[in-house]
């Protein structure tokens, strides 16, 4: 079942005077529960392309269905909606609000959810379980190491139940050994379901994804 | 939309709870400038109500003032005055005759009841202790009917029969002072060199319209004072006079002058050596200052908050400019651009209203005092109240509008670059 269905896509900005085609005519389709890394080189258009799959950006032309939906043709409050229920994000700077504790930080999602819970700070402990960073839930993101500081951002990520999990180079900041712990991590959680969208320039990183899709001046390359 | 979009930002009473600590903890990484701004509304907060309480004191101790005087009362003070309507002589002379009182009671129909009442300080001994410089006040038993003296009850005012006598009725800052703690009525109290026994003991009144602090003085039946305690038998310094009727009133002060320049024998184009005060000459006076005071306050406090919203405004664009990798974040996890301009509403309402709380406790602390120091009663004002609460509200909003609007610009996309 597809989960992302991209069709002759094209983003276009107007840098200074002149016109970039970010991403030229792009096609293509993540399954559900499929584990996809993005490649390419600084400028190939990979950014745009995962700012579009991620409703952070819209696209100039062409049509983009998320979850059945056609989020190409939605308003920002739409999208951020979207965002909210659908997409969880992992950033490779981690970006934690470094006033607020662990715990805070992964229940930020939830203060823009319609629907109120009562249970959420459970939910938001179980998340901290699943990342292995329960006991570490009062403490602020300045005491913890860059690899908890990760894991914390992943918990935030999940603690919506999305479906798709978008990680912006999210080992970028880390040493290899944190690195492949939090791959680790990721791997597990596509095994549960969930799918999962790497962007990255490194190869090792994008070896532990199901499939590889390489981007060249706004083109899928071979696509 | 705008209701599920409250409900979505957090307003629910356990979101609310989290934006607020969020709130109060960012604004915590920017103590010094979240200080300022919160000063201003304190500072607006503060001089409102305080400036509405102590009005509405001066109101309640005016009406009371008006009640324990009757009401149709004239004042005859000698001694040049400073101006009309004060009673505050520039010097004091004792030109007033008993004779005078009775001149102003015989041949003025307007007149109901006069009372020539006379003051000096006098060194008072009670055992051991001297209080010096205590107002002794001379008063006929007309007083009495003139002016309802708050007695306590255990003790009794002075009736015919004290005329001559050594008795007194201590005011009762004076009775504190020099019975410190002891019952005064039966006491003995020695004033130059005289015995005077002590019949009653008045709870306080404070200061009244006439401006004397009326607690401090201790009253002595007039002839008793003018026997013992005066060196010039008949004459007097005040002369309380109650009119007939309200009406009779401007034509009785008037009446009242040319008399006695005629029996002082104040040629034309030369000061009275008197003044004829109309009590509610002096409340208006009062009232008029008072609404002076009022206004100065009002300003303060309309440029405290105007410079404690710009203040705020200043700090919250700061805060936009330092947290756009905070507000992309929350953009990438779901909050819409309504939800990122009631969160930085939300802040500056937050900063507004912690302001509004500390200058409400401050300023109703300095009633309290004013009132305490002042010798007048304590009032809350609640329009004043509600109205520094609604300043307060709308300073938070007027300063969140321009932050929120620049905060909700931002564009996650330009934000969240790795």
């Amino acid at each position: 079942m597809k989960l992302i269905e991209l069709r002759h896509l094209r983003k276009q900005f107007i840098a200074g005077d002149v016109m970039v085609d970010a991403l030229k005519d792009v096609s293509l389709t993540v399954e559900r529960g499929a584990f996809t890394a993005i490649m390419g080189a600084s400028g190939s258009g990979k950014t745009t392309l995962m700012n579009i799959i991620g409703c952070l950006d819209t696209p100039t032309s062409g049509t983009y269905i998320l979850n059945g939906m056609d989020v190409s043709t939605m308003d920002d409050d739409q999208l951020s909606a979207v965002r909210n229920k659908t997409i969880g994000f992992v950033f490779q700077n981690f970006f934690l609000l470094h006033y607020a504790t662990v715990l805070e930080n992964v229940l930020l999602p939830t203060l823009y959810v319609d629907t109120l819970r009562h249970d959420l700070k459970d939910k938001a402990m179980e998340m901290l379980q699943i990342v292995g960073l329960k006991d570490r839930a009062l403490f602020k993101p300045r005491q913890l190491s860059g690899g908890q500081q990760q894991r914390t951002a992943i918990a935030r990520a999940l603690i919506n139940d999305p479906d798709l999990i978008i990680c912006d180079e999210p080992t970028g900041q880390l040493d290899s050994n944190t690195a492949s712990e939090i791959m680790k991590i990721l791997t597990k959680l596509n095994e549960k379901g969930k799918t999962i969208i790497v962007v990255t320039h490194d190869a090792n990183i994008a070896a532990y994804a199901g499939s590889t899709i390489v981007i060249k001046d706004g083109l899928i390359e071979g696509g | 939309m705008a209701a599920r979009h409250l409900f979505k930002s957090g307003f629910l009473p356990k979101n609310l709870y989290l934006n607020l600590a969020v709130a109060a903890k960012s604004l915590g990484s920017f103590k010094g400038r979240t200080f300022l701004a919160i000063a201003g509304v304190v500072l607006g907060t503060l001089s409102l109500i305080t400036v509405a309480n102590t009005s509405k004191a001066m109101r309640l101790k005016t009406i009371a003032d008006l009640e324990r005087f009757g009401k149709n009362l004239l004042i005859v003070k000698s001694g040049l005055m400073q101006g009309h309507g004060s009673l505050v002589g520039l010097t004091t002379s004792m030109k007033l005759t008993l004779a005078d009182a009775a001149a102003i009671k015989e041949s003025l129909p307007q007149v109901k009841i006069t009372a020539p009442a006379v003051t000096k300080t006098f060194p008072v001994r009670y055992r051991n202790t001297t209080v010096t410089g205590t107002t002794i006040m001379g008063i006929p038993m007309e007083f009495l009917q003139l002016k309802k003296m708050p007695a306590s009850g255990r003790g009794r005012l002075f009736t015919d029969d004290d005329k001559r006598r050594k008795a007194a009725i201590a005011g009762a800052n004076a009775a504190v002072k020099l019975f410190k703690g002891d019952d005064p009525i039966g006491k003995s109290i020695f004033v130059n060199q005289s015995a005077f026994e002590v019949v009653e003991a008045l709870e306080p009144m404070a200061i009244d319209l006439s401006g004397m602090n009326e607690d401090n003085i201790i009253y002595v039946p007039l002839a008793t004072f003018l026997s013992r305690l005066s060196s010039t038998p008949n004459t007097i310094n005040l002369i309380y006079i109650e009119a007939v009727s309200e009406s009779a009133m401007a034509s009785l002060k008037g009446g009242i002058e040319t008399l006695l320049r005629q029996r002082h024998n104040i040629k034309k184009g030369e000061r009275d050596d008197f003044s004829v005060t109309d009590l509610k000459d002096v409340n208006s006076i009062q009232t008029k200052t008072m609404s002076i005071v009022v206004t100065l306050g009002m300003i303060t406090s309309a440029i405290s908050f105007t410079i404690s919203s710009i203040g705020i405004l200043s700090i919250m664009i700061l805060m936009v400019d330092e947290r756009k990798i905070e507000i992309g974040i929350r953009r990438a996890v779901g909050a819409s651009k309504q939800d990122i301009a009631l969160q930085f509403m939300t802040e500056a309402s937050f900063i507004s209203l912690a302001g509004a709380a500390a200058g409400l406790i401050t300023g109703i602390a300095l009633s309290l005092g004013i009132s305490w120091l002042a010798n007048i009663p304590f009032a809350v004002s609640l329009p004043g109240l509600l109205i520094s609460c609604i300043a307060a509200i709308v300073t938070g909003i007027a300063s969140g509008i321009y932050p929120s609007i620049k905060a909700v610009r931002i564009q996650p996309v330009n934000i969240l670059r790795s």
